[in-house]
This record gives C-alpha cells, sequence and structure tokens, in this order.
C-alpha cells in the first residue's frame, strides 16, 4: 500500500506504507486511520525528506544484510553541518529511532577528543563566559575528573 | 624525523623541528576542518532542543559531557541532561581532604538539583568517607525522583547507614547494587516492581522476616548476589523467588549466639548457583530442575546437593569434598551431570571421589584444579 508525504515546501512524496512506517509519528497516523489522504510534514523539507526515505526505504531493503546496512549507514552520514542538523530535527519529529541514534552519534563524534577551543571552532560556538566565569566553571565541574 | 644533531642551533636541526611542528599544526587543523564544512558559520547545535542534546550526550562518557559545560552559557548547565551519572569519590585524596570533600558534595547536591525529575538512566554513588556518606540517603531520594533505572550505593563499613523507604518502592529500578552497612528493614509495604539485578553485601537485614519480605517484594527478580560478612540479624535465610535464574551467596560470617541457622532455597526456575559459605550447615533447597552449573566452595554441602541433582556443570572445592565425606551422606544420582570440577588441596575428601562417579552415571569430563 503506498502513502503519500507532502514537506513543508508542498512537494509530494509517494513510498511504500512499509517503508513510511519505520517513522513512529507516521506508523501511528496510519494504526489511527488519518491516513487515508496525503499526510502533511510541515517540519521537513523536500530535500530532507528525500533523505529520509532513502535511510528508511535502504533499511527495508537490506533488513537482513547488517554488513552492507551498517555500510549505507556510515556513508549516508557523511555530510555537512547544515544537512545534518536538518537530518537531526527530521528524525527527531518523525521518531525515526535509528537515523536519530546515527545522527547524535555522528555529533557526538564531533565532540570528541577535543579540546574545548576545538569544539568551538569546528561547531562555531561563541564563548560568551568572562575569563573569571570560565576560571570557575573549570575549577567546580573539571575537579570530578581529575583522578 | 628529526635527524641527530650536535647543536640546538644548528640549521638542519630547527628546520627538521619546524617541519615536525609544522605538521602536528596541520594534522590538527585538518581534523578540526573536517568536521567544519559548510554551515555558514552558524552555531546550530546549540539551538537543537533539550532533549535532542540529552540524546547526544548518552552517546558520551560523564567526563566528556561534564567538559562540554565550559563551551558556553548555553551549555554550562547541557550535560546535566547526561543520564548517566557516576560519582565516585577516590578513596585517598592528596592535599586540602576536607576541602575537596565538601567540593564533591556541593557538587553532587548541585547536579541532582539540576536533574530536577529529569530521568536518570545510570547513577552510582560511592562515598567511602565518613563525612560524605551522610548525603547518601539525600542523594538516594533524588536519584529515585529522577526515576533511575541503575542504582549503585556504595559506602564504607564501619558505619551504620539509613536508606529512605522510596528506594524499596521504587517503580522504575531495574539494577540495584548496596554495599554497605545499611539498614533494610522497613515495616512497611515495599515493592519494587521492574527490579531484575540486586546486589547487597554488607547489608543489614535485622531479623530473618525482613530479608524473606525483601525478596518475595521483587516479583521479577533475575539475579541476585548476597554477600554477608558480618552480623546482619538473620539466622535462617529464605531465599523464595520463583523469578530467579542466577544466584550468588558468599558467606563468610561466624555463627553467634541462640540463633537457628538454616538457609532455605526455593527457586524452580534456577539456572547458576554460586555458593561459598562456610557459615550455614543445614540447607534445605527445593528441586531445581532448570539448573545448567553449580559452584559449591566451603562446608555447607548438607541437603544442598539433593537440591541441585539435575546440574550439568558441577564444581566442589575441596573443603565441599572434605565436609561430605564428614558427614556420609546418600549421594543424589546426578542424571545430568556431564562436566565435575574438583578443587584440590591437602584436606580434598578423595574418599568421595568413586561415590560421586558412580551416582553420575552420564559424566564425561573430570577436572582436577588448583583452586575453583
Amino acid at each position: 500500500m503506498a502513502l503519500e508525504l507532502k514537506s513543508s515546501d508542498n512537494k509530494i512524496f509517494e513510498v511504500e506504507e512499509l517503508v513510511a512506517v519505520q517513522s513512529e509519528t507516521i506508523k501511528s497516523l496510519v494504526e489511527d486511520g488519518c491516513a487515508d489522504n496525503v499526510i502533511p510534514l510541515p517540519n521537513v523539507d523536500s530535500k530532507t525528506l528525500e533523505l529520509v526515505l532513502d535511510w528508511c526505504k535502504n533499511h527495508v531493503d537490506m533488513k537482513l544484510d547488517e554488513e552492507k546496512l551498517k555500510e549505507y549507514e556510515d556513508k549516508f552520514i557523511e555530510v555537512d553541518q547544515a544537512v545534518l542538523y536538518d537530518l537531526l530535527l527530521a528524525a527527531n519529529y518523525l521518531n525515526i529511532k535509528d537515523l536519530l541514534n546515527r545522527a547524535c552519534q555522528k555529533v557526538a563524534d564531533m565532540l570528541k577528543g577535543k579540546t574545548p577551543e576545538q569544539i568551538r571552532e569546528t561547531l562555531n560556538i561563541v564563548n560568551d563566559f568572562s575569563p573569571e566565569e570560565e576560571e570557575e566553571i573549570r575549577k567546580e565541574n573539571l575537579w570530578a575528573f581529575e583522578e | 624525523m628529526l635527524r641527530h644533531s650536535t647543536s640546538l642551533f644548528d640549521k638542519a636541526y630547527l628546520s627538521d623541528l619546524f617541519i615536525y611542528f609544522f605538521h602536528i599544526f596541520i594534522l590538527q587543523f585538518i581534523r578540526v576542518m573536517e568536521d567544519s564544512s559548510t554551515t555558514n558559520g552558524e552555531d546550530w547545535i546549540s539551538r537543537l532542543p533539550d532533549s535532542l542534546l540529552c540524546h547526544i550526550f548518552s552517546f558520551l562518557s560523564p567526563k566528556e559531557a561534564v567538559g562540554t559545560s565550559i563551551l558556553s552559557k548555553r551549555w554550562e548547565n547541557l550535560w546535566t541532561l547526561s543520564p548517566v551519572f557516576i560519582f565516585v569519590i577516590p578513596l585517598r585524596l592528596t592535599g586540602n581532604y576536607m576541602n575537596k570533600v565538601n567540593c564533591f558534595i556541593d557538587y553532587v547536591n548541585r547536579v541532582l538539583a539540576h536533574r530536577d525529575g529529569f530521568a536518570i538512566e545510570k547513577c552510582n554513588l560511592s562515598c567511602y568517607t565518613l563525612h560524605a556518606s551522610a548525603h547518601l540517603y539525600s542523594w538516594t531520594c533524588a536519584a529515585i525522583a529522577c526515576m533511575v533505572l541503575e542504582l549503585t550505593i556504595e559506602s564504607e563499613l564501619f558505619r551504620v547507614g539509613q536508606l529512605p523507604w522510596c528506594l524499596l518502592t521504587c517503580k522504575t529500578l531495574v539494577d540495584l547494587k548496596i554495599h554497605g552497612r545499611f539498614v533494610l528493614n522497613f515495616p512497611t509495604f515495599i515493592c519494587l516492581p521492574t527490579l531484575k539485578f540486586l546486589y547487597l553485601n554488607s547489608v543489614i537485614y535485622g531479623d530473618d522476616a525482613s530479608m524473606q519480605k525483601l525478596f518475595s517484594s521483587c516479583p521479577v527478580l533475575e539475579d541476585l548476589v548476597i554477600k554477608r560478612h558480618d552480623w546482619d540479624g538473620v539466622g535462617i535465610m529464605n531465599i523464595s523467588v520463583p523469578s530467579l535464574k542466577r544466584s550468588i551467596f558468599s558467606l563468610s560470617l561466624r555463627s553467634i549466639g541462640n540463633y537457628e541457622y538454616k538457609v532455605v532455597i526455593n527457586t524452580p526456575n534456577l539456572e547458576y548457583l554460586e555458593i561459598d559459605d562456610y557459615m550455614y550447615e543445614d540447607y534445605s533447597v527445593n528441586s531445581t530442575p532448570s539448573l545448567v552449573e553449580a559452584c559449591i566452595q566451603g562446608t555447607c554441602v548438607f541437603g544442598l546437593l539433593d537440591g541441585i541433582s539435575q546440574v550439568k556443570l558441577l564444581a566442589l572445592s575441596g573443603d565441599a569434598m572434605q565436609s561430605l565425606h564428614n558427614i556420609v551422606p546418600i549421594l543424589p544420582t546426578f542424571h545430568n551431570l556431564t562436566h565435575l570440577k574438583l578443587g584440590i588441596d591437602d584436606n580434598v575428601g578423595w574418599e568421595l571421589l568413586p561415590n560421586i562417579l558412580q551416582t553420575s552415571p552420564n559424566l564425561k569430563v573430570l577436572t582436577l584444579s588448583r583452586d575453583l
């Protein structure tokens, strides 16, 4: 059975129900009988929705091949930060657990093994602490992990 | 990469040094740039909702999560959304000891207050200093209020402590470890509906009925570890837990006074049993048809073997063999026993070995080893 999804920029996507219900959000709409007409997704633009649906389709197709799936996932998540941001919000809104975990893992990897200065640089975070405030926090929190 | 040089001011040496450090700089730069692909220089991550950031923190170690507190004001307390808290006060603190302990206490108070009911998945409270362990009561309350799933409470052993009643009525706990002289008998209703794993070391039960009540209040308990080293009010240990699959008992207390000492085990679904017991001699074990493996150390065998006769893999220490020999029991038939392991020491009751082999018609492997 096919479902119709409409992105925020009014593009219609026709997908198999099996693919679409990987989104828990869409799944509950189907179960509640609200999926007869086009399902509007005002929080997801067409570019992101296309990526998300590709993820879902591949997860249905490669369900039994763990290695192939992992390869696909690793390649899929090699996106620039702007796309990653959109994917995070879309996966969260559509409640697609494995996509959300993979995207969060990618962000976590960006935070690992870097000094605070390097993290700020990578993610464009502005340090709005005064030197005194920064010193205070360093003292308070990093204490617990000294040894 | 660096050539040997006799003088620091040798031109070739300096040039090599420069290339070396330039390499390092480039590698770091590439590392940062790789992650830094185009976003129009926007700080998008700080714009993510708290719940998403919380999810991201679950992929970081506690240390990495706390490290983000220094990034900017938005991040200062975000890390407290991390679902795992490990508070371990080190045993030996250098420098100003009291100052550091107070600092630690403030830190834990702040974190738990900030948490403000947000769910905690795992919380580890380990305090081996007198001063800090007094706070374990309130910290446990805070963790329970945050619907904690996995909780560890550790304290020093020379002080009797109290734990809140809400600990024993927590609806979310799946894994609970308590190590310390905490009094765990409550006259009121207790129930741990989701608890699957329970570890109790040096806990004070108060009396026989209390211990029995505690275990009967865990309807889905699968793993139970009990370690008793000092007197805790229990003479008769009654373990009746239908859901129990694995249990480990380590009992090394000396019997005192006019108490009746007996262990009653009623666990029909038990699969793994480990007993290290030099105290009890009277065991009453109801049949355990699902038992796969058992390891018995100590002088406790009387009455125990009958209940575990369906076991497939059995290990007996030298002391266990010797005490068996002393009571000359009628051995049950071990129909399913395929692997038998015996601990060897000077005292081992070799005399009984032929009897055991005779009552194990399907034995395939016999192992003799120094320690079990």
